[in-house]
């Protein structure tokens, strides 16, 4: 049997699931546009690798995370592009990532910034 | 909904329209930012990177299904089977075998014991038989009975009757004896049987009976008989030189309410005296004559219970108003009622079947067992074989689970084809056992057996409890995740080895009761058949006229019988005929009260068998007389009264003396016995030889006769005769049941014959089965040990050692299966001690003979291996590997 998505998901790709979530709470937007506005808002320091945006984007997908529909670009009629849109699911799961998220860096802050931690907790 | 290699299909197309609409937008924006459209779709395609994987990686997303892994097995096991054809045909000519077995006694159990009338809601149908204090006093009724209670009832929405009469039907210049029954006018209305055309018999029907006679004829008769006419309800047929209207026919599927024989025809009850002897034949409305087999209709949603409740009353009342006036009082105060009973397989004797049934049934399941078993050794040692190619898959990551689906795949593909295959073989085994069953017998009395869809069920559930049977184990043997030292090329197998093996000592135990149950029902038969019956069968023709139901009176019948019997003096060829009542070994007999004079005896009335027979009736049946006279034509009616005996009769009422010239006593008048005859058997071939006594036709009362004719000619030519010689007393006058005496008696042994030649075929087939077995396991035994026997001939050992090494393996098996079997075939031949003559269930010498035909035919499947192994070359051994 093949081997199933979530043991293939390692810290990143997980963040990344975290980011494209993130991302559609703007509305609806399929792979480009994801990948621009990552790369745009993180000032290009994080580059989204194709190799994974898609995976993860189908991954989400199958999981009810995020839908999917084919519609045509906003400027051009011509092209249609799959665009994502966030489901209810989905909303639930970014706020427990996020949730999580915060926890694990702030457990990694303690860790590496002991002192500094402290006085601003 | 779409098949998941579809939805694969699209989600494959929506990936790649996906991806190209990505790598537009990029090349437009790099478009945008100045470049030339050609460089722009570079500079995307660069950005984007490895395409190709990011589809991998996307596929691995969505992750596999189950059913496109089945997809996947399937296709691999064809493959595979493919690969390997004569496993394949090997495998699934087993499994057929076993299934086919099965499923043809599945078919016969279905259409005997099974199968439900084919009318709307049979399950509402009841029977019912009057019951006093529980034990069942009588289960047909007389006409006013059945409408009475058809009347007052409250739980029944209709209450019929019927009784099976022989019908003369004679139309365009042809006449035959067909099954009919007279039926009361509820009959069709409770069974919601429809008419193809026409209209079928109603209470107005039976009312106006005695005016207007009308019959409702079947479906096939119309077909057949009358080529589907559709001028059919015009016609008038003669039915025991009677003319009757045809007002209907019935729908195709409905052939009457038994199921095991064809009706082809219904008559109102009130046309009675057309079809029954006198007096019954004027009684059929009186409440003195209980005659009609009932069957009702229950109310919809009553239960069996609840119906019972509401009828008790009411039966309890008709029972006693109907009552013999001397009987009344005392039926008054009794627990007396009609107990239901299942009527959904119409008024069907079965238990008569039931034992052979079951018997057959447990034989065909060892049939199927051993089957199963060789294909799972089979199995076992394809896994052997395969065993690398496994190491190889778990190494590579499949799981355990995952090797024993695929596997499982390939063992049901077998078992399909096996499934298929075993169809085939019990559409063939069914009609060569119906012919078997029905020799020479004439189409009414045949059961429907056919492959229907609880058939079709019964033998595709069978094979997929085969399939988990044969393939589970092997399966999960061979998926042992035990990668190092497949892969290092150690051939050890210790435990599937020791699995073959105890599978093949498995499969010569059960067969082994096979073997034993053939030997026993082989003696048996043989025993039936050298029985010196007293009178010498080959050569004589049996046949039936009833003048009576043309419409003759019975002195002009007596007249018929002899205007037929010198016909047949005059034919060529026919060299002696006459006539009886009680034909030997047909089944039937007559018992009568006598008293023999100064015989004195603890018993207060003697009664013995009787026999009523015409002149030349010893001479045509080659019967010896050891003294004294035949019968002839001087003993009639007025002459002295005569009787024949034969030997038992004398040796016990004249012990050492001549019986001939002495008397007894029979309904007051004095018969003097005037022949002395060889004993011989009379209703059939598994009873005790009893005492018999002849009386001459003319000296007694009756008119139903068996013609018996000897003839030098061939069988058919004879017939020919016959009917010439009938034809010329009277054309209309039909001849029915002509049978060769031999296959008369032949029936009266059907069961043994059926179980006799099945049980052979299936101990050959099993026998085989297990020299197969042997056969492989030998041979894996030495391609395993080629290595081991190498060194032993190079360090000197004799080709007779060798051969002795693997032959003391393969009669270990064989022996220790046989000692496993004996105990078994012993038991189980118990369940067959009822069908047995002549031999006990305990044979020894039968037994010792299954054993050996074991022993021989396993040495015998190890002889070619064995050989092989005294073959190998020492140098070629070595390097092996």
């Amino acid at each position: 049997m093949g081997k199933d998505s979530p043991d293939r998901i390692d810290l990143l790709q997980g963040t990344l699931d975290m980011l494209i979530l993130r991302t559609l709470i703007f509305g609806p937007a399929h792979g480009h546009q994801i990948a621009k506005h990552i790369q745009r808002t993180t000032e290009e320091m994080l580059q989204v690798e194709h190799g994974s945006l898609y995976p993860a984007l189908h991954r989400l997908e199958r999981k009810g995370w995020i839908a999917a529909k084919w519609e045509p670009a906003a400027k051009e009629l011509k092209r249609e592009f799959k665009f994502y849109r966030l489901t209810a699911a989905g909303k639930k799961q970014l706020v427990a990532e996020e949730s999580k998220w915060k926890k694990m860096t702030a457990a990694i802050a303690r860790v590496m910034w002991p002192a500094t931690e402290e006085e601003k907790g | 909904m779409r098949f998941f290699w579809q939805r694969r299909k699209q989600h494959e197309e929506e990936l790649e329209r996906e991806l190209q609409a990505h790598l537009d937008a990029e090349a437009e924006e790099q478009c945008d930012a100045g470049l030339s459209p050609e460089a722009a779709r570079y500079a995307a395609q660069r950005a984007f990177g490895n395409r190709t994987l990011t589809k991998e990686n996307v596929r691995a997303a969505w992750g596999v299904t189950f059913l496109e892994t089945l997809g996947q097995d399937l296709r691999y096991a064809f493959r595979s089977l493919r690969a390997s054809p004569v496993f394949t045909l090997v495998a699934i000519t087993s499994l057929g075998l076993g299934i086919g077995a099965n499923t043809a006694m599945f078919s016969f159990v279905n259409a005997l014991l099974l199968k439900e009338l084919p009318v709307p809601e049979p399950r509402r149908l009841v029977a019912f038989a009057d019951f006093e204090d529980g034990r069942m006093q009588a289960n047909v009724f007389s006409l006013p009975v059945i409408t009475e209670l058809d009347k007052r009832n409250q739980a029944l929405a209709g209450v019929a009757a019927r009784f099976p009469v022989n019908v003369n039907v004679a139309a365009d210049s042809r006449s035959e004896r067909l099954s009919g029954e007279l039926v009361t006018g509820k009959y069709f209305s409770t069974l919601q049987v429809q008419p193809a055309i026409g209209r079928l018999l109603t209470e107005d029907d039976i009312r106006a009976g005695t005016g207007n006679p009308v019959c409702v004829i079947s479906y096939s008769l119309w077909q057949t008989r009358f080529g589907g006419d559709p001028h059919i309800l015009t016609r008038k047929l003669m039915l025991n030189a009677h003319p009757y209207s045809v007002i209907g026919v019935t729908e195709k599927r409905f052939f009457g309410s038994r199921l095991q024989s064809r009706i082809d025809l219904q008559l109102p009850v009130s046309r009675a005296a057309d079809f029954l002897h006198a007096p019954l034949s004027s009684m059929w409305n009186s409440t003195g004559f209980s005659w009609l087999q009932p069957l009702a209709r229950l109310k919809p949603g009553l239960s069996v219970a609840r119906a019972q409740a509401m009828i008790d009353p009411v039966a309890h009342a008709i029972l006693v108003e109907f009552a013999d006036p001397s009987e009344r009082a005392s039926i008054t105060g009794k627990k007396t009622s009609f107990r239901l009973s299942d009527g959904s397989r119409g008024l069907n004797q079965d238990p008569h079947y039931a034992s052979s049934g079951a018997v057959l049934m447990g034989a065909v399941g060892l049939v199927l067992l051993i089957a199963c078993a060789n294909v799972a050794n089979l199995l076992l040692a394809r896994a052997a074989a395969r065993s690398k190619e496994f190491a190889v898959r778990l190494s590579l990551g499949a799981s355990r689970p995952r090797i024993v689906k695929q596997l499982m795949v390939e063992s049901l593909l077998l078992a399909a084809g096996g499934g298929a295959a075993g169809l085939a073989l019990a559409f063939w085994m069914n009609r060569t056992l119906l012919l078997f069953i029905n020799s020479g017998q004439t189409s009414g009395s045949a059961i429907q057996v056919e492959l229907d869809t609880a058939v079709i069920s019964f033998s595709i559930l069978l094979s997929l409890l085969t399939a988990l049977l044969f393939g589970l184990a092997p399966a999960w043997q061979s998926a042992k995740p035990n990668i190092l030292p497949e892969l290092k090329g150690v051939q050890e197998q210790i435990a599937g080895l020791k699995m073959r093996r105890l599978l093949i000592v498995f499969q010569i135990a059960l067969s082994m009761m096979i073997l034993f149950a053939a030997g026993l029902m082989t003696r048996t038969l043989a025993h039936l058949k050298t029985i010196d019956l007293g009178f010498d069968p080959a050569r004589v023709i049996t046949f039936h006229l009833e003048p009576a139901m043309n419409g003759y009176s019975d002195e002009r019948s007596e007249a018929v019988f002899a205007d037929v019997l010198a016909k047949l003096h005059a034919q060529p060829g026919l060299t002696a005929s006459s006539l009886a009542v009680v034909t030997p070994l047909e089944g039937s007999m007559i018992s009568l009260a006598f008293e023999v004079p100064g015989h004195v005896d603890t018993s207060s009335d003697l009664q013995t068998n009787f026999n009523m027979v015409s002149p030349d009736y010893f001479k045509t049946l080659n019967q010896v007389i050891l003294a004294g006279r035949e019968f002839d034509g001087h003993d009639v009616q007025r002459a002295p009264k005569v009787a024949i005996v034969n030997q038992l009769f004398a040796n016990q009422y004249f012990p050492r003396q001549n019986p001939v010239g002495r008397h007894f006593i029979m309904g007051k008048q004095d018969v003097q016995i005037v022949g002395f005859v060889k004993n011989s058997y009379y209703q059939q071939l598994r009873e005790k030889l009893c005492p018999l006594i002849y009386l001459p036709i003319k000296q007694t009362q009756s008119s139903n006769y068996t013609v018996l004719v000897r003839t030098a000619l061939p069988e058919q030519q004879a017939i020919k005769g016959i009917q010439h010689a009938v034809q010329a007393v009277d054309p209309k006058l039909p001849i029915y049941g002509v049978r060769v005496m031999q296959d008369l008696i032949d029936d009266g042994i059907t069961s043994e014959r059926v179980l006799t030649f099945l049980a052979s075929i299936f101990s050959g087939l099993v026998t085989l089965l297990c020299c197969m077995g042997v056969y492989g396991l030998i041979a894996y035994a030495v391609s395993r040990r080629t290595r081991e026997v190498g060194v032993r001939f190079a360090i000197g050992a004799q080709k007779r050692d060798v051969a002795q090494l693997f032959l003391r393996e393969s009669a270990l098996l064989i022996l220790a299966g046989v000692i496993l079997g004996i105990p078994l075939a012993l038991v189980s031949a118990r369940v067959l001690k009822s069908l047995l003559y002549g031999v006990e269930p305990t044979d020894t010498s039968t037994l010792f003979l299954a054993v050996t035909i074991f022993l021989i035919a396993g040495l015998c499947a190890s002889i070619l291996p064995v050989r092989r192994a005294t073959r190998i070359e020492p140098t070629q051994a070595l390097r092996y590997d």
